[in-house]
């Protein structure tokens, strides 16, 4: 395996208890260190479940997955250490403080507490929240409370940071909070595997993207390189919208 | 470490500024057990201090009637009227005080019993020197209908109480008819020889009973009263109740998807879950360390009495622990069955209610069915008031309370290891 690849899945497939379709089908693909991998998909595609094998939530029915060079399922434990979550939902206890919900999160990955205070801040500062950290979740918006799922994720400095669809259902201002600042711990170092629906968003931010429909990644490439191999497309949207409407063909 | 004791503060703010758990846990067991003791106060003092209510209709004025107004104010249980609205209570007034409830019951000694006593016990002895041989059942005079004593009940008094007078009724007649019988064998004696000591045989105690001081076995100032029933009853209920916040704890961390997020990160499940087990256990202490202050200190000052816990507070500990183990048990397992908050609420209130109920919460065991005596033995509640009762009252140490604190134990362990197989199963995707 070439050094600059931190993932590689080989021939994955996951089947779910009492299902007879394939969730995720005979995945293989490598994601470069430092890269941003974008996932794409329509509902259903297996986006979450792929990402959900790869992180280790799920095992997989076959095939493998190499986080840096190791087996995930056998070294689990110790490589959930460089790994980093932003799950889809905002899971965060409500009736805690902003402050209280990333230290808790922070401590159970045996975080000490003044480099907590110290990462807390910062982040908080460079995601626009210094000023809420002390009120409770409940009390936030909608895209306060991505922000703050965000930094969950990433107290613990993993290499590889995994988001599942970080920027549904919020605000233009929250997005660009959001995508910069991703932006800037992906040029520190972090490969981040990304999902989303939003095709433009995903085409500016990701330097790499599989699409998938159906369990299948069904193509893959840059941004440019997929806009370049379709002649009718101006954008990934058009790319996106052809190759799903012909993969249901 | 860091990750346990994390989640041990992070369970105890959610639950400070979780208002209806806090109620649910604190607020509705203080109330529960401070209506239920004043309630239930009036029952439980009934047998235990002169409070029965009884009016007393002496038409004989004569011995029959002092003797049963004697036995009756010695039997210390009654509070004895003989008029009724300023006048001297009849048959017929008496009657209808009781049936309106403002007695529990009425004794009427009827006109001219002394002297029917009296009468045959002359002719008694008459026969018994006749010479001729007399069947006992022509003995004496039959008593008609006007010379019984009568008393009636109001209908809701016990079993046991009925008992009650009409053994001190049968005790001061049986002594009453020996005694005037030996008084004529004393005056028929004293026709042919005379009778230096003239003795009252009732009094001699040939046969006697003696109280032991079991102080040594019991606590020596317990009284089981109102608060010593309900003060463990309910402070078992509430320990019990534990489940609701830390069952919906559970589903909560489901629901807002932070279960999920615990699960990606490197630290096993069951260092989070213990922080939860260890809190509510702290939970059911502090439960039970209000719910004694209670007893102690609050209930009195209310005119009850005050509640006697006795001095072996290791095995005190030992129950109290075992309980909210139990109870922390049912928590987890109900969590970690039921999907959604509804579905835990029904279930789980309902199955407290009714392991309450067969545990003797709400009404003390020995008054219960036989089968419901049986039945009872398979709820952890009784297991928990059984283990204080053992204590408070019969001065209990570790070595006769440990069958119900193991067994509390055991089902706290069964409901965590249900809870983690099918919390395993329920992982298999």
């Amino acid at each position: 395996m070439e050094n600059s690849i931190i993932i590689k899945v080989e021939d994955l497939s996951k089947i779910y208890k009492g299902s007879k379709n394939p969730a995720v089908d005979t995945i293989r693909v490598s994601i470069t260190k430092n890269e941003i991998f974008g996932l794409l998909g329509p509902n259903g595609a297996g986006k979450t479940t792929l990402i959900s094998v790869l992180c280790g939530l799920y095992k997989p029915s076959s095939g493998k997955v190499y986080i840096k060079n190791s087996d995930l399922h056998q070294n689990l434990k110790s490589l959930k250490n460089i790994i980093g979550i932003v799950p889809q939902d905002i899971a965060l206890y409500p009736t805690l403080t902003a402050r209280e919900n990333l230290l808790f999160f922070g401590k159970v990955y045996g975080l000490n507490r003044h480099y907590l205070d110290e990462k807390i801040s910062e982040c908080l500062t460079l995601l626009e929240l210094e000023h809420s950290k002390d009120k409770k979740i409940s009390t936030f918006s909608g895209g306060m409370k991505r922000r703050i799922n965000i930094i969950a994720g990433l107290l613990h400095d993993p290499e590889i940071l995994f988001l599942d669809e970080p920027t549904v259902g919020i605000d233009i201002h929250s997005k660009k909070i959001i995508i910069d600042y991703l932006t800037e711990i992906n040029k520190k170092g972090t490969t981040i595997i990304y999902t989303s629906h939003l095709i433009a968003e995903a085409e500016d931010f990701c330097s790499y993207i599989a699409i998938m429909n159906k369990g299948r990644i069904i193509a893959r490439g840059t941004p440019a390189e997929l806009i370049q191999s379709f002649y009718n497309s101006k954008d990934l949207e058009d790319v996106f919208l052809e190759l799903t409407e012909k993969s249901n063909q | 470490m860091k990750a346990f004791l994390a989640s041990i503060k992070k369970e105890l703010l959610i639950l400070l500024r979780d208002r209806a758990g806090l109620g649910i846990l604190f607020v509705m067991p203080l109330a529960l057990v401070i209506i239920m003791a004043l309630v239930q106060d009036g029952p439980y003092r009934n047998f235990q201090k002169s409070e029965f209510p009884l009016i007393f209709v002496d038409n004989d004025k004569d011995t029959v009637g002092a003797v049963i107004e004697k036995n009756l104010k010695d039997a210390n249980i009654f509070r004895i009227s003989k008029e009724l609205n300023g006048l001297m209570a009849t048959e017929q007034t008496a009657k209808e005080a009781v049936a309106q409830g403002k007695f529990k019951v009425g004794v009427v000694v009827p006109a001219g019993l002394s002297r029917f006593l009296r009468k045959n016990a002359r002719i008694i002895v008459a026969k018994t020197f006749s010479g001729r041989p007399v069947s006992e059942d022509k003995l004496f005079e039959k008593p008609p209908d006007s010379m019984k004593i009568k008393y009636f009940l109001d209908p809701l008094t016990s079993f046991s109480f009925k008992n009650t007078i009409v053994y001190i009724l049968e005790k001061s007649s049986s002594s009453l008819i020996s005694q005037t019988i030996t008084n004529k064998y004393y005056e028929h004696f004293e026709n042919f020889y005379p009778v230096d000591n003239k003795i009252n045989f009732d009094s001699c105690r040939i046969i006697d009973i003696q109280e032991i001081d079991a102080s040594n076995v019991y606590n020596a100032n317990v009284v089981f009263n109102s608060v010593q029933h309900n003060v463990p009853a309910w402070t078992m209920f509430a320990i019990f109740f534990i489940f609701l916040p830390l069952a919906g704890g559970i589903i909560r961390e489901r629901d807002y998807g932070t279960f999920v997020r615990l699960k990606f990160m490197p630290y096993s499940f069951s260092t989070i879950i213990t922080g939860k087990i260890i809190l509510y256990t702290v939970v059911g202490c502090v439960q039970f360390l209000m719910m004694m202050l209670t007893g102690q200190y609050l209930l009195p000052a209310l005119g009850l009495p005050s509640l006697i816990i006795g001095h072996n507070y290791f095995a005190i500990c030992m129950v109290v622990l075992s309980a909210s183990l139990a109870a922390t048990g049912l928590g987890v397992l109900i969590g970690t069955f039921f999907s959604t908050h509804q579905q835990m609420v029904t279930f789980g209130s309902i199955s407290v209610i009714i392991l309450a109920a067969i545990g003797g919460i709400f009404v003390p065991i020995y008054i219960m069915s036989k089968a419901m005596v049986k039945i009872s033995k398979y709820s952890p509640l009784e297991w928990g008031m059984n283990a204080f009762n053992e204590i408070f009252l019969h001065n209990g140490n570790f070595s006769n309370i440990y069958p119900d604190a193991l067994k509390l134990l055991v089902f706290s362990f069964t409901a965590f290891l249900l809870s983690f197989l099918y919390y395993k199963f329920k992982s298999i995707k």
